[in-house]
């Protein structure tokens, strides 16, 4: 089996700056589907503001990976030349954009902040992301983008 | 120039279809709706919206250019009778005809919640003029009227360094400031253009650090005996937790003397206006409704404030109108609860009230009450900025409001907005103007003045028994006149105060006491 190795553009020694920061938003968003299951459950509203700030941080830090992806994305012609490089860049700004509703049904004041539509956008972010993440880590484990040369 | 916040903006970053799609859905839908059916004491109610963007219109304030005024109904002539001040919220005129004008700034230090603060604090400090330097406030000014000319002759600023002032009251030679924390007594003679002494603490009033709504408007009760506080609730609606909201959206009735004190009437969002009907004797306050349930919900209005009532807040709304984003329901209380007496329109913002029967204005205007409105936010057009009679007969509400003074808005701009009302010691209305930092005097155009001053609070009833105690009362406050640290603690003590203290008369209890 021949190794592929494609460098990305956006790198701090070597080391690509999308996978140091995509992880923040995953982790933020699988937590706000938690703390919104736990508010639905307990209708204890400190669990609605840890969703809202949740959120919050993981689109900032969501919107920085993605911006670093897409620099990624748009300089080199080898990282979007496998399968599932344009189906993960959508999946990422699709993981955002539901993010961003979310966050906007969570400002909303009460209960209806989470039941039953914040709880839904929870859901369809999760899926969103997992789908997203299986097709990143295809283009790393198969396709060697961002994996530097070693031998 | 145009200056809306539209959060919409802040969208656009998102360029995803599924976005634009959702976005489409929240339209505004105002502009088919005839507000005037939300003015009266049976207002059309709209079903509920809960669309993902709030709609969000503030004017920018610009203020008043030399000469400027805002417009007034025929029969009427309008000059400003106040000049520079800073944030006037509220009028009160004593018996001598004197005019105190309290002027106060939203207390610091609120803590934020939830990233949505962040934006929403922005917004308010937007609506009120902020930027620029900031003038100090919190102080309460004396104007004087002495030859009854409806000009000022003589200003003093009375007390300064306040804690956000809004309602006074005075009597017995002890003037009331209802602080955003508490009732201080301050010892205090009509003709007096200073007060040197410290005041005494007649009750704490649930405070900060997050003090939502924390105006706290003051009535003397006609027997001289109570005081009557308005304290707005913490929140929209709940969304801070009930624990927050204990003893609030609220009207205490506290005793003058000793300073116990109990909830009178709760479920008022955000009350104030404290007037009493000169004829019937009964309290009367404007509520400030709820927001976010789209541009035509929830009517803010003027009711009569019974005795142990509960008006529904946060749970419902018009009696029986559920507000399901307060969760866990409580069908119990809503069902308790009563619907208020007129609604004067979806975000009016309804902040000051007086009634007119001891005024001098033309004979159209003399059986009824002035409402201050200070313009709406959560609209995607305006309402309210303007002051409103709406006429009664027997001592409720009887026929449409009109509009008396208008012109506070200039296109998308505000050059003032009104909030607290009163009647000076001519006759004439006085309309605080906290963002054009006036108060506006309204008088007949024929000049016709009261024969003599009538104050704000009037003692109507026991009159003999009032001064009986005044004596008392007097040696009281100056006895124990110290700084406010030292001062006697109130009775009950605060272990007691409301609403753990059932209201005389009630059955069931008050909502904190049906929630254990």
């Amino acid at each position: 089996m021949t190794h592929l190795h494609t460098p990305v553009t956006a790198a701090i020694g070597g080391q690509p700056i999308h996978s140091m920061l995509a992880q923040f938003p995953n982790v933020c968003f699988t937590l706000t589907l938690l703390t919104d299951i736990v508010y639905w459950r307990t209708s204890y509203l400190m669990w609605q503001e840890f969703s809202s700030w949740l959120l919050l941080a993981g689109l900032v830090s969501g919107v920085l990976a993605l911006v670093a992806g897409l620099i990624d994305f748009l300089f080199g012609s080898a990282v979007r030349a496998p399968k599932p490089a344009w189906p993960h860049a959508i999946g990422g700004v699709v993981v955002l954009a539901l993010a961003f509703l979310n966050s906007l049904a969570h400002a909303r004041d009460g209960w209806i902040a989470v039941v039953p539509w914040g709880l839904v956008l929870s859901v369809a972010t999760i899926i969103a992301m997992v789908i997203s993440n299986w097709l990143g880590r295809a283009l790393v484990f198969h396709y060697g983008v961002g994996v530097r040369r070693h031998d | 120039m145009t200056r809306c916040i539209r959060l919409r903006g802040a969208a656009a970053f998102v360029s995803n279809s599924l976005l634009v799609a959702v976005l489409a859905g929240c339209s505004d839908g105002s502009t088919d709706f005839d507000i005037s059916q939300q003015i009266g004491p049976e207002p059309l109610l709209p079903k509920p919206s809960h669309s993902l963007l709030t709609n969000l219109k503030v004017a920018e304030v610009v203020g008043w250019s030399e000469g400027e005024t805002p417009a007034v109904a025929g029969g009427l002539k309008i000059t400003a009778y106040a000049s520079g001040l800073v944030h006037p919220r509220t009028i009160h005129t004593l018996p001598n005809g004197d005019v105190l004008v309290v002027q106060s700034r939203t207390p610091p230090g609120k803590p934020v919640a939830r990233p949505k603060d962040l934006i929403r604090g922005w917004i308010m400090s937007y609506a009120q003029g902020g930027g620029g330097e900031q003038k100090k406030s919190n102080l309460i000014t004396l104007l004087r009227d002495t030859n009854r000319d409806g000009e000022v002759d003589e200003r003093r600023d009375l007390l300064t360094d306040l804690n956000s002032p809004f309602g006074v009251a005075w009597h017995d030679d002890t003037l009331y400031v209802a602080a955003a924390d508490a009732i201080l007594a301050y010892p205090y003679r009509l003709g007096d253009t200073n007060i040197a002494a410290q005041p005494k603490v007649l009750t704490p009033l649930p405070g900060g650090p997050i003090n939502h709504h924390w105006t706290k408007d003051l009535a003397l009760s006609p027997d001289g005996r109570f005081l009557y506080v308005s304290v707005g609730s913490n929140s929209n609606v709940a969304e801070r937790g009930l624990e927050a909201e204990k003893g609030r959206a609220a009207i205490w009735q506290v005793d003058r003397q000793t300073g116990a004190s109990l909830v009178y009437a709760s479920g008022l969002r955000n009350p104030n206006g404290l007037t009493f009907h000169p004829q019937t004797r009964e309290l009367w306050a404007v509520v400030n409704e709820r927001d976010e349930l789209g541009p035509n919900l929830v009517p803010d209005y003027m009711t009569s404030v019974k005795q142990g009532a509960f008006y529904g807040w946060p749970w419902s709304y018009y009696g029986n109108h559920v507000d399901e984003r307060v969760h866990p329901p409580r069908p119990d209380m809503v069902e308790r609860a009563i619907a208020p007496d007129y609604a004067l329109g979806s975000h009016v913002a309804a902040l000051g009230m007086t009634f007119t029967l001891n005024s001098a204005l033309p004979g159209e205007y003399r059986s009824g009450a002035f409402v201050g409105q200070h313009g709406s936010w959560n609209r995607n057009s305006f309402s309210g900025y303007k002051v409103v009679y709406v006429p009664f007969q027997n001592g409720t509400p009887a026929g449409k409001a009109r509009d008396v003074v208008t012109g506070f808005l200039d296109g998308d701009q505000a050059r003032g907005r009104p909030v607290g009302l009163g009647i000076d010691g001519t006759g004439a209305l006085l309309v605080a103007d906290d963002a054009g930092n006036k108060v506006w005097r309204v008088a007949a155009t024929d000049g016709s003045s009261t024969p003599e001053p009538v104050g704000t609070d009037q003692i109507t009833v026991g009159l003999a028994g009032g001064r009986g105690q005044s004596a008392t009362g007097q040696q009281e406050a100056t006895s124990s006149a110290g700084s406010p640290s030292d001062a006697t603690p109130p009775q009950p003590p605060q272990t007691n105060i409301a609403p753990a203290v059932l209201p005389p008369g009630a059955s069931s209890g008050t909502p904190e006491m049906q929630r254990q």
